[in-house]
């Protein structure tokens, strides 16, 4: 514990705060806490099961496949802020940066069950991994339709298999959850995520690093003039440390390493994700959006939709992340069907999101 | 020669006092190539699951006990010992009482998801090199005590192999060359479990 009381002669009380502030009460209940603040908000779209912390969407539909997500917590809004009509229909939270456990998620699988079945599309890390598909077990065995997408949609490692989830994960729980809710089936949802994350790819760069509340020290120590180069969302340190350079510069070097990787050439459409990664203003965040739009209008692709704001953070670091998703017909029309979450609300005609 | 439904609740209880007792053991081990929290948080979940052993029927005793060892003890060990034991219920479902063969096939079947969900093989520096010294030696033709107790001396010079391996999966593959040299933490947690089947014959 980050916070402990000296007795001294046994009538004053010292407490020493060895932490980082952080507006919270006690270190092990923000998760909770942060959900009930969460649930209050929005009583009409979700609601909220305390003893696992796991986040349902209220009104639920019978006749679709059931589409959840779940992973450590400190990234938010996700990934309880995507619960809701259109998109999620359980979002499980882990500790911060911690797995949720199996059995939180066996039993968000046993409430959200249908006879379409339950698809689980989470993040490319080795315990979520584990506890998932031990979950999975759990609930095949009480006769529960299941399967799992994966997603590795970061660029930064060369190397595939090792490659982490990120922002890409979101925009196929956004084009998965507009499938599942036009009443398709467990395999053609799987099939239509899958083509996202295979389509989308994410790179971050921090200028800070960020703090785990219990733990009350950074993640790693960068120097003023420095900025880390592909970084993953818990606060590991990045591929590459590079000088500081302005934001034009940062989101060229930024996406042409997407560009590379996904080879898109002049004339290819995409949905675009700017996003501060939890501590950067917004003022910074619509500077750097401002130079990714010029840059891609250089570049001459199209974006046929974007996100701008926070949608899959590292608690307070300062930094930024860009990903793009390559589109056609069917993931454009997914991207722009109706959702009703506390985060995305989509609606004809908007074709930008700004949190 | 079987084991009986006693024998696994024995079983499960002395695991869970032993497992207690090496707490601080197993977190020194951990603190050399893993996160320091392995010994508190399998003491957790075996802790729990001592008031839960009521079922009169191997199968589902070891089912509930696999559920609240995943429940209490959220790690990657406690996810798989769950799951193992989860996996040993199914092939035990029902019965009150398995003979040597159905035990080595209730192994086999925990082997196999535990390699499964972890993505491990044998020879990885993990608990599977316990577990298969282990199944292999629970095929012979002597007593219950003396088929255990071969079982468990396999299962110790599996446990004393992992010292010389270096780790490929798991987190204590971080520590890659400097893995070696150090004991699995998981792979003595797993021994000092089925050692623990010694006094329950």
């Amino acid at each position: 514990m980050p916070d402990y009381f000296i007795i001294i002669n046994k009538a004053v009380v010292v407490l020493l705060y060895d932490m980082i502030k952080k507006i919270l009460n006690k270190p092990g209940e923000e998760v909770r806490e942060m959900l009930e603040g969460l649930v209050i908000a929005f009583p009409d779209l979700i609601e909220l099961d305390p003893k696992y912390n796991n986040v349902y969407r209220k009104n639920k539909k019978k006749d679709k496949v059931a589409i959840i997500t779940g992973g450590g917590s400190g990234h938010e809004p996700a990934y309880s802020g995507y619960v809701g009509y259109g998109m999620l229909d359980a979002a499980i939270a882990g500790a911060v940066f911690t797995s949720p456990s199996t059995m939180q998620i066996y039993q968000a699988m046993k409430t959200v069950a249908t006879e379409k079945g339950v698809l689980s599309i989470i993040m490319n890390y080795t315990g979520d991994k584990i506890n998932f598909k031990a979950a999975m077990k759990l609930a095949e065995d009480d006769g529960i339709k299941t399967d799992l997408v994966i997603s590795n949609d970061d660029v930064a490692l060369p190397d595939k298999e090792m490659r982490r989830g990120t922002t890409i994960t979101v925009l196929a729980h956004k084009i998965a959850g507009a499938a599942a809710e036009e009443g398709m089936e467990i395999n053609d949802v799987k099939k239509i995520a899958q083509e996202v994350i295979d389509n989308g790819r994410d790179i971050g760069v921090a200028l800070t690093p960020c703090s785990v509340p219990a733990a009350g020290k950074y993640s790693f120590e960068l120097k003023e003039d420095e900025i880390e180069f592909g970084i993953g969302i818990h606060g590991e340190p990045g591929v590459q440390r590079i000088k500081y350079i302005p934001s034009a510069q940062l989101a060229k070097m930024m996406v042409d390493k997407l560009m590379d990787d996904l080879k898109l050439k002049k004339g290819d459409e995409v949905i675009l994700v700017v996003q501060g990664t939890g501590g950067t203003p917004y003022m910074e965040k619509l500077v750097f959006y401002r130079d990714v739009m010029n840059y891609l209008k250089e570049l001459q692709l199209k974006v046929y939709a974007s996100w701008v704001g926070e949608f899959l953070t590292s608690i307070e670091m300062q930094g930024a992340r860009v990903a793009v998703l390559k589109a056609n017909e069917e993931i454009k029309r997914l991207f722009s069907a109706p959702a009703l979450t506390p985060v995305i609300k989509t609606m004809p005609m908007a074709s930008t999101v700004m949190s | 020669m079987s084991f009986n439904v006693e024998f696994f609740k024995c079983f499960l209880l002395n695991a869970s006092k032993e497992i207690q007792k090496s707490e601080s053991e197993l977190t020194d081990l951990d603190s050399k190539i893993g996160d320091s929290d392995f010994g508190i948080n399998i003491s957790r979940g075996f802790r729990a699951l001592e008031k839960d052993l009521k079922s009169e029927e191997i199968g589902k005793l070891l089912d509930e006990a696999g559920k609240t060892i995943m429940e209490e003890a959220s790690g990657t060990f406690g996810t798989l010992l769950g799951s193992m034991l989860v996996a040993m219920g199914k092939v035990s479902r029902g019965k009150k009482e398995v003979d040597v063969q159905e035990m080595k096939k209730m192994f086999e079947e925990g082997i196999k998801v535990v390699e499964e969900l972890g993505g491990a093989k044998r020879g990885q520096k993990t608990f599977l090199d316990v577990l298969y010294p282990f199944t292999e030696k629970l095929n012979q033709k002597y007593s219950a005590k003396k088929v255990i107790e071969e079982a468990i001396k396999a299962a110790e010079e599996g446990m004393t192999s992992t010292k010389d391996m270096i780790a490929t999966v798991g987190r204590a593959s971080y520590y890659g060359e400097r893995s070696r040299g150090h004991l699995d933490p998981g792979a003595v947690a797993m021994y000092i479990i089925l050692k623990s089947m010694e006094k329950c014959i």
